[in-house]
Formats: C-alpha cells, sequence, structure tokens
C-alpha cells in the first residue's frame, strides 16, 4: 500500500496543503490577537497585511486539502482495494484499515467542514472595508488545526496497517449483519423505514425552507435549516444505504455504500454522496451568513446574498440527489408494478 | 478558449511576461514535461502490464493439477486424472493438457498440442496442423529458417511451419508452436494416454481456495495444485510495488523540480522592487499570486499534457512500448506487446497531482513571501536606490 | 462606463499580439493532445485483446506470453514448492 502511487500523490497533495494551512495559520496567530480595526499605526498594517495573506493561504489550503481528501475518497473507493487481499469495494478497505479509517474519514471531514465556514465569512468579510470578521475568521482558521492534525494522524496509521493485512471478507460483512439474528434485522427494518420516511420529509421541508429563504432572505432563523440538514443528511445516508442502494445493485440485503462507487454503477456514489455533502456544507453557510446579518448590520447586504446563493446551491443538490437515490426505484416501480422488497 | 475569445487581461499579462523571460520558460517547460514523462511511463507500464494480465488471467483455469514424486514432477493418467476430478461437486469440465517448454532454434518456446478439436469460429483461417506440421507464432516465425522449424535437444524433431498465428493474438501466442498430440509426446517425454496437467474449471470461482483440500485428496498420487488468485494478487502487488519504486526512482527529478522552483525564488526576489511598484499602483497582494500563478500556470499545464501523452504513447503503441518495455524493465519481456489500457487514467490523474500540486503551491508560496512586504520596503530593494 | 475587453471588435496593442498568439498555442496545442489521449483511450477500452482472449481460454493457458517461455511469470504451475526462486534473482524479477 504504501507503494502504491495514489498513496503518493495522497500525501503530496496533503503534505503540500499542510504546509499551506500551518504558514497562514502561523500568520492568522497575529491577526487573532492583536487585531485593532480602528487604529492605523505601523503594527496594524503589518496585521492588515498577514490577514491578507492568512487569507490568501487559506484559500489555497482548502483548495489542496479538498484535493488530498477528495483523492484519498478515489482510492478507498475506486483504487486500493485491489490492493487488499478479498476486497471488492471501499467496505473491505475500510475493514482492513480498523477504526483507524473510519476516524480518518470523519476527522477530514470535519477539518473540511470548519475550513469551509472560514471560507464562508471570508467571502463575507472581504465585501466591507471595516474587517469586522477578520478576527472571528482567524480565530475559526485556527480551529481546524487540532482536527487537521488528527486526520493527517489516523491517515497515517490506516495507510500503514493496509500494508501488513490478513485476508478480508468484504461481502460477508455486510451479509453478516444483515443476517445475524432476526430481531436485530427487525429492528433494522423499522429504522430503514423511519429513516427513508424522515429523509423524505426533511428533504420536503427543506426545499420548502429554501424557497423561503430564496424569496426572504432578510427573515426567518439560520439554524434551523443547518439543523434539519444535518439530520436530513444522516437519515437519507441510512435510507439510500438500505432502501435505495438495493435498486442499483437490483438485489435485496446487499446494503453496502460503496459498491455504489465502482464503474459497475457508473460511479453514482460520487454525485449522491457529493449531493449529500453539498447539502450540508450550504446549510452550514446559511447559518453563518444569518448569524453575520444578525450582528454585524454592516454585512446585512452580502450576507444575504450569500443565503440566497447557498439556498439555490442546495436545491440543485437536493434535486440531484433525490433523482439519483429515487430515480432507480421508481423506474423499477414503473416497470414491474412493486417495489423490490414485494409490496406494491 | 478558442482564438476568436477575448482573454482576460492579467493572463495577457503573464504570457507578456514569459516572452519577457523566454529561456528560463522554455527551460522549465522542459524540465517538466521530462519529469512528468519519465515518472509516468515507469507508472504507465507496470499499471498497463498489471491490467493487461489480469485481462487475460481471466480466461485461465481456475486451477491448474499437476502430479508429483520424488523427482520433481510427473506425467499424469488421463484417464484416471479425469476421473478423480469429476468426482469432486463444483468441478467442471477437467481438461487434461499436452504441453511443455522445449528448446528452439533462439530460446526456449511453449509447445502446446491441443486434444480436443479447436472450433472452426476461432480458427479465422488457420489451418489446424496435421502430422509433421506446426502453427508458431510471431516470436517463433522470426527465427524460421526455410520454413522448418527443427526443435529439442536429445530428441529433436522437425516440423514444417504452415501458418503464424496473427499479431493481435500475440499476448496469448508469442512464443507457442503448436503442432500435434502425436507429434508433441516425443518432445515432452510423454507415452499416449499421458498428459502434462490437469486444467479445472469451478462452477464458482470464489470456491478456488476451498476445494484445493478435497481435489488434492481425490487422486491416488501426490500432486500440486496452483490458483489462479494467488498468483494474481502476488503478480498486482508486485507490479505496484515496482511502480512505487520507479517513482522513488525519480526523486533526483523532483529534487530538480525543485531546483527550477529556486530559481523561480531566485527570480522573484529579485524583482520585489517591480512588486513594490505595482503594488504602490494599487495592485493587491491576491492580484499579483495570481499573475505569478497564470504565468506557471501557461507553462505548466502544457508540460505537464505532453509530459503525459508522450509517456501514452511510448507505452501503448506497439513498436515504442517494446523499446520500452526493454528499457523499463532491461529487456524480460516480449517486445510485441499490446497492453490493455484501463487505469491509465487514474493512473494520469496521479502523476498530475503529484507534479502539479507541488509546483503550483511552490509558486504560491514564494510569490506570497516575495510580493507580501509593505510598498515601501519593497520599492527600497531595487538595485538603483 | 469605458470597458475596454468588453467590446466586441477590440483589437489587442500590438505588443501583446504575440502574448495571445503563444496563449493560444498554448491552450490549443494542451486541449489537442488531452483530447487525443482521451479518445484514444476509450478506443482502446473496448476489446483490444480479444484475440488473444480467446486463445487464452482455448488452449486452457495458465498465464499470458507477457515473459519469455520458461520463466515462472509465464508457466507459474511449474514453479516447484521445493525449489526456492529467491537464488535464481534474474527469474523472478518482475516486471
Amino acid at each position: 500500500m504504501i507503494w502504491h502511487p495514489l498513496t503518493w500523490a495522497f500525501w503530496v497533495a496533503a503534505a503540500t496543503g499542510g504546509l499551506l494551512y500551518a504558514t497562514g495559520a502561523v500568520q492568522a496567530v497575529d491577526v487573532m490577537l492583536n487585531w485593532t480595526p480602528a487604529h492605523a499605526d505601523i503594527d496594524q498594517l503589518r496585521r492588515e497585511r498577514h490577514a491578507e495573506s492568512a487569507a490568501l493561504l487559506g484559500h489555497w489550503a482548502l483548495g489542496f486539502l479538498t484535493a488530498a481528501a477528495l483523492l484519498g475518497l478515489v482510492g478507498v473507493a475506486l483504487v486500493w482495494h485491489r490492493m487488499v487481499p478479498g476486497a471488492m469495494c471501499g467496505t473491505g478497505v475500510l475493514q482492513a484499515m480498523g477504526t483507524d479509517g473510519s476516524r480518518a474519514m470523519i476527522f477530514w471531514g470535519v477539518s473540511l467542514l470548519i475550513l469551509h465556514g472560514w471560507r464562508v465569512l471570508d467571502g463575507l468579510d472581504v465585501q466591507r472595508p471595516q474587517g469586522v470578521l477578520t478576527r472571528t475568521g482567524a480565530r475559526l482558521m485556527i480551529s481546524a488545526a487540532p482536527f487537521f492534525l488528527l486526520a493527517v494522524f489516523y491517515s497515517w496509521q490506516a495507510l500503514m496497517r493496509v500494508e501488513t493485512v490478513p485476508t478480508v471478507s468484504c461481502c460477508a460483512a455486510v451479509y453478516d449483519r444483515v443476517l445475524s439474528g432476526a430481531s436485530e434485522s427487525a429492528a433494522l427494518k423499522s429504522l430503514a423505514a423511519i429513516c427513508l420516511w424522515f429523509s423524505l420529509a426533511g428533504g420536503a421541508a427543506l426545499l420548502a425552507l429554501m424557497v423561503l429563504k430564496i424569496r426572504f432572505p432578510d427573515r426567518g432563523s439560520g439554524a434551523m435549516p443547518a439543523i434539519i440538514a444535518v439530520l436530513w443528511s444522516f437519515a437519507a445516508t441510512v435510507a439510500l444505504k438500505q432502501v435505495g442502494s438495493a435498486y442499483y445493485y437490483q438485489v435485496l440485503s446487499h446494503p453496502c455504500p460503496w459498491c455504489l462507487f465502482l464503474p459497475d454503477y457508473y460511479g453514482a456514489g460520487f454525485f449522491i454522496f457529493g449531493g449529500v455533502a453539498v447539502v450540508v456544507m450550504e446549510s452550514i453557510a446559511i447559518w453563518l451568513a444569518d448569524r453575520t446579518r444578525r450582528r454585524y448590520p454592516v454585512l446585512a447586504g452580502p450576507a444575504g446574498k450569500r443565503i440566497q446563493r447557498s439556498a439555490w446551491g442546495i436545491v440543485t443538490a437536493m434535486i440531484g440527489f433525490t433523482m439519483l437515490a429515487l430515480g432507480p426505484a421508481i423506474a423499477w416501480r414503473l416497470r414491474t408494478g412493486v417495489w423490490l422488497n414485494g409490496s406494491p | 478558449m478558442m482564438p476568436g475569445t477575448r482573454y482576460p487581461p492579467m493572463v495577457i499579462w503573464a504570457a507578456r511576461d514569459i516572452q519577457r523571460h523566454c529561456g528560463r520558460s522554455m527551460l522549465l517547460f522542459a524540465c517538466l514535461a521530462s519529469l512528468v514523462f519519465l515518472t509516468a511511463m515507469a507508472l504507465l507500464f507496470s499499471q498497463a502490464l498489471d491490467a493487461t494480465w489480469e485481462r487475460l488471467m481471466d480466461q485461465a483455469p481456475d486451477l491448474v493439477v499437476r502430479r508429483i514424486d520424488g523427482g520433481g514432477w510427473a506425467p499424469l493418467p488421463v484417464d484416471v486424472a479425469m476421473a478423480c476430478a469429476k468426482k469432486i461437486p463444483g468441478v467442471i469440465d477437467p481438461t487434461p493438457r499436452l504441453w511443455g517448454v522445449v528448446p528452439g532454434p533462439e530460446g526456449p518456446v511453449t509447445v502446446v498440442a491441443s486434444i480436443a478439436v479447436v472450433p472452426e469460429s476461432m480458427l479465422k483461417g488457420i489451418p489446424p496442423p496435421s502430422a509433421g506440421q506446426a502453427v508458431v507464432g510471431q516470436g517463433v516465425a522470426r527465427a524460421l529458417s526455410g520454413g522448418r522449424l527443427s526443435l529439442g535437444s536429445n530428441h529433436s524433431v522437425t516440423v514444417s511451419v504452415i501458418h503464424t498465428f496473427p499479431a493481435d493474438t500475440g499476448l496469448a501466442t508469442h512464443d507457442l508452436v503448436w503442432m500435434t498430440p502425436d507429434d508433441a509426446r516425443p518432445l515432452l517425454g510423454l507415452v499416449p494416454g499421458q498428459a502434462s496437467d490437469l486444467a479445472v474449471h469451478l462452477f464458482r470461482r470464489e470456491e478456488e481456495r476451498a476445494i484445493q483440500a478435497d481435489l488434492a485428496a481425490a487422486f491416488p498420487w501426490p500432486v500440486r495444485i496452483t490458483d489462479r488468485s494467488t498468483s494474481a494478487l502476488n503478480h498486482h502487488t508486485r507490479a505496484v510495488r515496482s511502480g512505487g519504486i520507479a517513482v522513488v526512482a525519480g526523486i533526483p527529478a523532483l529534487l530538480a523540480l525543485l531546483l527550477i522552483i529556486t530559481g523561480t525564488v531566485v527570480d522573484n526576489t529579485a524583482r520585489q522592487a517591480y512588486w513594490g511598484l505595482l503594488k504602490s499602483m494599487g495592485w493587491t497582494t491576491a492580484d499579483m499570486v495570481r499573475l505569478q500563478v497564470s504565468r506557471a500556470m501557461i507553462v505548466g499545464i502544457p508540460a505537464v499534457v505532453l509530459g503525459l501523452a508522450s509517456a501514452y504513447a511510448a507505452v501503448f503503441y506497439p513498436p515504442a512500448a517494446g523499446i520500452t518495455a526493454f528499457w523499463v524493465t532491461g529487456g524480460q519481456h516480449l517486445p510485441a506487446l499490446t497492453l490493455v489500457s484501463s487505469g491509465a487514467a487514474m493512473v494520469m490523474i496521479e502523476i498530475a497531482a503529484m507534479v502539479g500540486l507541488p509546483f503550483l503551491a511552490a509558486v504560491f508560496l514564494t510569490t506570497l513571501r516575495a510580493a507580501d512586504g509593505s510598498p515601501w520596503t519593497l520599492l527600497q530593494a531595487d538595485p538603483w536606490n | 462606463m469605458y470597458r475596454p475587453f468588453a467590446e466586441k471588435n477590440y483589437r489587442y496593442p500590438a505588443p501583446c499580439r504575440g502574448a495571445r498568439r503563444l496563449l493560444i498555442i498554448a491552450i490549443t496545442a494542451s486541449m489537442l493532445l488531452g483530447i487525443a489521449t482521451a479518445a484514444d483511450l476509450l478506443r482502446r477500452i473496448a476489446h483490444q485483446d480479444d484475440g488473444a482472449s480467446a486463445w487464452m481460454r482455448t488452449m486452457n493457458f495458465s498465464a499470458p506470453a507477457l515473459w519469455t517461455a520458461g520463466s515462472p511469470m509465464r508457466h507459474p504451475e511449474t514453479v516447484h514448492p521445493g525449489v526456492d526462486l529467491r537464488f535464481s534473482a534474474g527469474l523472478v524479477t518482475a516486471p
């Protein structure tokens, strides 16, 4: 595994991104500690230069780290399973990585989310010369550091562990989970049904909220769409795994989210889970912009525009997600007259 | 972005900057392109070899049973072996094979004889050999003299070559001599009723490992069974490893890249006064970064694309592929390689990321460092000051 | 407002024409090379080794002829478990 060229590409992207991020974060510390926007002395001028280059570095670091995360995702989903004896998709790779793999993915996600939030704030901050958000932005940017360090640490652990792995059984893990115990599977079935209905209802509610946000960006709370979107993303993932994926695989009881990424299923997983990621990210952008609008009236105009843009993004992503996740199911129903599990 | 469009002024400015430092830009272009070419060629070659191997191995028998005794491999009685193998549930169509490696005029060749009749749809104009005749692969045909082929050292057999396998089947037939079983047996040291080994296909391929013990126990003599997946995994690991080693061997080239980048740094710091002038006219640091990055991309993107495309051509076009194979492996492989290209796109993305991202980051960081002063300090750096 | 680059018939000043030509060359060349490579890749993905596969199946070969005859990579079934290939270094260095 350590010899795999994709691993090298991943580490190169992560290392350059980390270098840029570290340089930016060091400059942001000065900004965070001593920012005095009302003054015009030589120190404040230096800090403004620092803030500018920290922002530039942050944008580039976010780009590089996103590239690294995408390379890692492609590796887990498409490439590395060929190096693991017995693995056929990302499930096998994650199984070989142990808990470190999923931890690494979680920490990568969190650090990218924090940096994304910083990017939203920075985008608002540069709209007005007062620089009211510069300090908050610097704080947010620095706060991604521990998560990023943990992400790198766990990725290292996970990739090193794959090097000496015994044979894994990828599909057996999925099937075992389905077959182990009838009571458990009944609970799972009802959980899947709850998640399916919740994801449908949450999706509809989110769409309605977004239409409202597009019409009236200056009204209503921003935290509500964020909470709904985060809860919806969990429910939608579970529902997709338990219900929607079956229509891609054309078999029941193979609830594997990673097989969706394979070229056999046209890499649908990238688009479906990408849609979920866009919804979560843009809802957080709405929340941050709404907070900014309430606290700093000087930024109300740009924040309103940002909210509208994010709302459009969420609407687009939701439509794409729904079409990809439910489309095969509906096509199946229209063609055969029943759902895949036999119910009319 | 066709010729009719207007380009952003910043990009035009960057292009003018490139023209102003023409030699340096050409050097950067050549270095980047050759670096990408060298690493991509090694990686693409090992990847393509691996993909070809895997695609063809899909057709190979799941298990091969060979009889062993104290002296090594022993011939296999066909009837007994077939009867034993058929007893095991899950085994379909066990086929005895008659084949062996025999010294030819220019190094060893693979002699095969098919006991069953080859279907007409396979032959496509190739006449099946009758007694005293042979059909040979492209690699053997090259060493022929006058249509006669003499094989073996002790009991040498001379056959007349009636046809050659077409070039597009070379991946399977390159070193092949196909003759009748009766001609082949004396060469391989077999008597009628014996075969070299037994190829076994399974009803469920996943049982490959599980069925081996049952199969081995069914034969009245000791056998050795080789399966496909073990060798496939070994081969894949080995190919990936050698690709990785090729990349590591590219580290000197990466150092050279670093040197070029250092050159860019020197260039940037020497132009501090220029940056100061631009800054005092109202450019922001972000503008300067944009200028330098577009400059780097105008040179870098064509260089990376050219390197990748030429590496692709060198690996996948048969005449060039032979030279590449000779170069990369030191002549171990057969010259007529037509490799399968699945997975090549991924390798190209990997290389582009591995070379392009650090290059861009270096350009960005050095520009930021050079242009990040206050305009006054930057202007002070003017040598005329 | 005067926007020089948005005008329909804007002509670049003379010193910029060379730069524009350079840009056009860079963009066109990389696009052509990229498209050619991608097209070749797509063309090749469809079954260029069908003939070889068919003969592999018919003759029941255990490995393709990527290596010379007699080497253990060409005939993996001939490798005796009692023979340690570490001592024949040239035989196993693949690819």
